[in-house]
């Protein structure tokens, strides 16, 4: 009798665990689709100025895992991406869009971006 | 009075009645068109769109929808003040990505077209007009 309610605390316990760690891995709640164009219009606007030598983005969604995407923007660290001053004129829906964006595409999600 | 020739002939003489054109429809995400009624105004009534393909031209030419012009996302914004929205504007491509691309660059450039929509799906063409279109 206790084996079986140790057993089925077991299966609660771990149901709960898995749903948990799913909803801990959900990804951002932003408008990709928006995020898209933000993005390519950033690169627009950087490379008229000559900072970059291509309007077309040095980075693409595909080039990184989800979790790599979730430590860069968790932490805000665009560097990579160049124009700086262009991303911290972004706002912060600006910026989740594209991340959502990213997060959409990724390298390891079920459609990877397939263009920059 | 009567038109002798009988309403087929009649039909094609005065055009179809507004009251049969499917109109358009938004979908569930902003700026997206509901998908089955994008179809039933392909089958229906495909001239009261203004249907465009935003993919890259070798991809058009591969297949496209029969009614739509092909301006790929990176000639759009050169020509976007040439647009208008006196037909409601819908954008096509694979899967939504450019399309909803496309949706945004209007609504940040030319923000006083409202009549403008994205196909959010995934489009299947083959070269001869035929198509397949599922929700992703």
């Amino acid at each position: 009798m206790s084996k079986k309610i140790i057993s089925a605390f077991i299966a609660i316990l771990f149901t709960m665990v898995t749903f948990a760690v799913a909803f801990a891995s959900e990804g951002p709640d932003g408008n990709k689709r928006k995020g898209k164009y933000t993005y390519r219009k950033v690169y627009k606007a950087c490379a008229a100025t000559g900072e970059v030598e291509s309007a077309t983005p040095s980075l693409s969604p595909a080039d990184k895992k989800r979790v790599e995407w979730k430590e860069i923007f968790g932490t805000k660290d665009f560097g990579e991406f160049g124009c700086s001053d262009f991303w911290a004129g972004l706002s912060d829906k600006d910026i989740n869009d594209i991340y959502s964006y990213f997060y959409g595409y990724a390298a390891d999600s079920p459609t990877p971006a397939t263009c920059k | 009075m009567v038109f002798a020739a009988g309403y087929p002939a009649w039909k094609k003489f005065a055009g179809t009645s507004s009251a049969s054109k499917v109109a358009v429809k938004s979908g569930g995400e902003e700026g997206s068109i509901d998908i089955k009624v994008f179809k039933k105004i392909l089958a229906q009534n495909p001239e009261t769109i203004q249907l465009i393909d935003v993919r890259d031209i070798d991809e058009y030419e591969v297949g496209h929808f029969k009614t739509a012009v092909n301006i790929p996302t990176d000639d759009l914004e050169a020509n976007v003040k040439k647009l208008s929205d006196e037909k409601p504007i819908v954008f096509v491509c694979n899967s939504g990505a450019k399309s909803g691309e496309a949706f945004y660059m209007l609504q940040d450039l030319r923000p006083e077209l409202k009549k403008v929509y994205y196909l959010d799906a995934e489009s299947k063409y083959n070269k001869d007009g035929s198509f397949k279109i599922e929700k992703l």
